[in-house]
């Protein structure tokens, strides 16, 4: 069988009601009829038994006391909610007999009338609460609140304007529409006319219900049209009603409810969750060093690895101009070696031709009017020595040789020539001399 | 709202954890976020003078080929430094004294001249030696230039083809002077040789 979503108890006096309400709108009823336990919380407990109520319970109860007082709207600014308690709780102490510091009070605005506040007040004895709550805790349940079972401020017929009388054994409510409208409150007695009592607050003209949670003056009943009566001693009409709570304590309209306070925390327990959060910060602040860490650890590398390509660069780049300068001192040392080795040749080349080049020269160039006499070389150079019949001749020899002389590494020097008879002829002796400049300009 | 006791029971039970929080954001958690605040900036630089790959590959190519003319070039140097006796020695042609004497001889006889002396003459004011030869010497091994004197008789048109014909004939002997005297009359003259060998 499913587990209920709430569970209703409704005790009044000695009719003790137990409703289960299934998650698709299911109610199954569970009367105990005069229960043998007389306190409050026995007779829950015998309600509970049996099966397992749903994990939320609300217990409406009889035994809750119920009143309305009038209090300044002033007294309560600026209270902390317990202060709050407390001011209500003194202020209803003589109405209900309970000293406000060993019972549980809930309370809720109704209305403002000029500088006072009207309140709904609900009040039980701690005790019996905290009996309520351990009910509920051994059951599996969690007590979501105690209330009276009147003044629920919602009609159990239909919606609109509505206004009810509702009678309770020891109290007489009527309640009407509008969340904040007073709610009136007055000893009840079966035997006794109540009608009168509620006339002056009743609204003319619109429909007042009639909920019968205990004995009723019948003429007074009786004047109620039956359809807006609501008897809980009929079960539908219990169902309507029980069905009417638990749309209020789903939509949590159902204030004022008596709750357990909470529960102080065990000091076992509070250094447990002290140790737990602290725990769980200092794991939050390890992990948040370890990500970190690893976040910088990461930067670390991508820096080392952008210092490395940056250190690589250079070094390429000095790699690079080095390479450049001893390329380019091996490209000259190549060309010197070629220039020199050109150089050599050249120079033995012209070392070996110079002589019979020039000696070729001289016997092509000679005139015919011109006698050698006389050719040797010595330190200086190439001396030509002889005889002519012109004074020009010398010079024609000297400047037809400048050609071949300056191609083979001699520089023609200007001849010498002086006149002179040979048998009667007049005659010219002549030096020409080719001074050697191979070493000199270097070739 | 909460109540003075409930703050102050929240309190203690957060107490522990704030007291860890706070110690580590103090004095762990300020540290590490300003070291990786400094990563991050001298990440930030680094990277602006980080060379891209392509410029590393290009930088390490142009490396490459340098070092591989460079070689080339070294290579090169040395075979010519290697080779450079033989080339100058080829330069010169046949070195050994009595091969090039007796091919002398044999040159001096098919031009038409009479072969008078040839000798060795450590001295001559007959000519110098080049300096470029003295230094092609030393590279073949030769310890000092050798001087050689030769004297023949003959026309001057023989000696200017003898001489013509030395030159090509790639022996390693270089006339740098000579000397022509002239003989009795009706006689060819006299022509001395300075060769260097």
């Amino acid at each position: 069988m499913a587990r209920p979503v709430l569970t209703l108890i409704l005790v009044r006096d000695e009719r003790v009601v137990r409703a289960d309400f299934g998650a698709r709108g299911g109610l199954t009823l569970r009367r105990l009829e005069r229960p043998a336990e007389e306190d409050l919380a026995s007779k829950v407990e015998a309600a509970l038994a049996g099966s397992a109520p749903a994990r939320g319970l609300a217990v409406l109860a009889s035994e809750v006391f119920l009143t309305t007082c009038l209090l300044r709207s002033a007294a309560l600014t600026g209270l902390t909610a317990e202060e709050a308690r407390r001011a209500v709780g003194y202020e209803v102490e003589s109405l209900s007999g309970r000293p406000t510091a060993t019972s549980a009070l809930a309370y809720a605005e109704l209305a403002r009338q000029g500088a006072d506040s009207s309140f709904l007040v609900q009040e039980l004895d701690s005790f019996e609460l905290e009996q309520l709550e351990g009910v509920a805790r051994r059951s599996g349940a969690r007590l979501l609140g105690v209330a009276h079972p009147g003044a629920l401020r919602r009609p159990l017929n239909g919606d609109g304007s509505w206004q009810r009388i509702e009678l309770w054994p020891r109290a007489l409510i009527a309640v009407r529409d509008g969340g904040n409208e007073p709610v009136l409150i007055a000893a009840h007695d079966p035997r006794r006319g109540w009608r009168e009592l509620v006339t002056p607050w009743l609204r003319e003209g619109a429909p007042c219900e009639l909920l019968l949670g205990a004995p009723a003056f019948a003429p007074d009943a009786e004047a109620t049209a039956p359809e807006l009566r609501c008897d809980l001693a009929v079960d539908a009409d219990l169902e309507r009603f029980l069905r009417a709570w638990a749309g209020a304590l789903r939509e949590k309209r159902a204030a004022p409810l008596l709750r357990p306070p909470p529960r102080p925390m065990p000091t076992s327990f509070r250094v447990a969750l002290a140790v737990l959060v602290a725990l769980l910060v200092a794991g939050a602040c390890f992990a948040h060093a370890t990500l970190l860490g690893q976040r910088h650890d990461t930067l670390r590398a991508e820096l080392l690895r952008a210092r490395e390509r940056t250190t690589t660069s250079r070094a390429l780049q000095r790699s690079l101009r080095d390479v450049e300068r001893e390329l380019a001192e091996a490209d000259a040392q190549l060309s010197q070696l070629e220039r020199s080795e050109q150089r050599l040749r050249s120079s033995v080349e012209l070392a070996r031709t110079r002589l019979p080049a020039i000696l070729e020269a001289i016997a092509a160039q000679r005139p015919e009017d011109m006698v050698l006499q006389s050719l040797y070389t010595d330190r200086e150079g190439m001396h030509l020595a002889g005889l002519c019949l012109g004074p020009e001749l010398p010079d024609q020899l000297a400047l037809a040789l400048e050609g071949t002389a300056s191609a083979y590494g001699w520089s023609v020097n200007q001849a010498r020539k002086e006149a002179t008879s040979r048998n009667g002829t007049l005659a010219w002796e002549f030096e020409i001399v080719l001074r050697d400049v191979v070493d000199r300009e270097g070739g | 709202m909460m109540s003075g006791d409930a703050r102050q029971s929240f309190l203690k039970l957060i107490l522990p954890a704030l007291v860890i929080g706070c110690g580590y954001a103090v004095f762990h958690g300020a540290g590490l976020h300003k070291t990786g605040t400094q990563l991050e900036t001298d990440l930030a630089n680094a990277r602006s003078r980080e060379p891209s790959d392509l410029e590393l590959t290009s930088l390490s190519a142009r490396e490459g080929e340098l070092r591989a003319r460079l070689d080339s070039v070294s290579v090169a140097i040395a075979e010519r430094e290697r080779a450079q006796p033989a080339t100058s020695a080829a330069l010169l042609g046949e070195r050994r004294r009595t091969e090039v004497l007796a091919a002398l001889t044999r040159l001096v006889a098919a031009g038409d001249l009479a072969l008078e002396a040839s000798r060795p003459r450590p001295r001559s004011n007959l000519g110098r030696v080049p300096s470029r030869l003295l230094a092609l010497g030393r590279r073949v091994g030769a310890a000092e230039p050798g001087l050689w004197e030769v004297r023949v008789v003959g026309s001057y048109p023989a000696v200017q083809e003898a001489l013509a014909r030395l030159a090509d004939s790639g022996l390693g002997c270089i006339p740098l002077g000579l000397r022509m005297e002239p003989n009795a009359a009706g006689l060819p003259p006299s022509w001395t040789w300075l060769l260097w060998m």
